[in-house]
């Protein structure tokens, strides 16, 4: 005979999970929140190090990227140096070109983009940092 | 009437929701975000690139060489006299004049970082610097 008062109040096996659906509702609006979603660069490298006070947040109307093997990209598009000068040259002279290139390129792998530039007259080239410490 | 009739029909069982379906969606959600995500703040340094074609004029302009080894040598505005040689810019600053612009020449072996670092000093003193073209590496006389 089974005793009235021991009755044990029958549990949800769905119980269980409720932590771990508040963990991971918390993880992803962590991710939501925290995160910036970006396209992924066409080239992988160390950006010049400067602890600059305002991020770099503003629109890029061209995304110029040098990879450390000298290969150029425009906005994500593998390109040839002729072929950079005659779609920048397509871009008003208001359009902001931003530079994405490693800390460790020199000056003369620049010197293609920065003529460029200087036949163009555009006068303004921003260039991505990061912040952080030198390792 | 309408009542009567609600309160004879058999009570409806309440269906229960299954939170599996929910789950799988919340944790694809998570993965996309997590993959997705980038939490590396990205800062920028505007570079002023001097133009081709400009006015000439026949007053020497202020350089400063960027030396591959970091060193920069600092040519003052009309002068031919020998450069000025240091390893840091706070001992060039005192001697720069804010309202003149200053070319800054970077031999081609010079790093990114290092004109990176020189032109936004520069601007935080409130210099008009101005990157000029690559040139030769190790000559004294002015470029």
């Amino acid at each position: 005979m089974t005793p009235l008062l021991n009755r044990q109040p029958c549990r949800q096996s769905d119980d269980n999970l409720i932590p771990l659906i508040n963990i991971v509702f918390l993880l992803l609006i962590f991710f939501m929140v925290a995160g910036q979603l970006r396209q992924p660069p066409a080239a992988e490298v160390s950006l010049p190090v400067h602890h600059a006070q305002q991020p770099n947040n503003g629109p890029q109307d061209a995304l110029i990227e040098l990879s450390t093997d000298g290969r150029w990209y425009l906005n994500g598009a593998a390109i040839d140096a002729p072929g950079l000068a005659q779609q920048l040259a397509a871009l008003p002279l208001s359009a902001q070109l931003t530079l994405r290139a490693d800390r460790h390129t020199h000056a003369a792998d620049l010197e293609p983009l920065l003529t460029i530039l200087r036949n163009q007259q555009r006068p303004r080239l921003h260039l991505q940092t990061q912040s952080g410490d030198l390792p | 009437m309408t009542a009567t009739v609600t309160a004879l029909r058999p009570p409806r069982r309440r269906s229960r929701i299954g939170l599996t379906a929910l789950i799988d969606v919340v944790f694809i959600l998570l993965m996309f975000f997590m993959l997705t995500s980038s939490f590396t703040r990205q800062h920028e340094v505007v570079f002023q690139v001097s133009a081709a074609g400009e006015q000439i004029t026949d007053t020497l302009p202020a350089l400063l060489v960027l030396q591959a080894d970091r060193q920069l040598r600092y040519y003052p505005t009309n002068s031919n006299a020998a450069p000025q040689l240091v390893t840091t810019l706070d001992e060039l600053l005192p001697g720069i004049p804010a309202n003149e612009p200053l070319t800054l020449l970077p031999e081609p072996a010079t790093e990114l970082q290092f004109i990176t670092d020189i032109m936004a000093a520069l601007q935080q003193a409130g210099v008009a610097a101005v990157l000029g073209q690559t040139i030769p590496a190790a000559e004294e006389r002015r470029p």
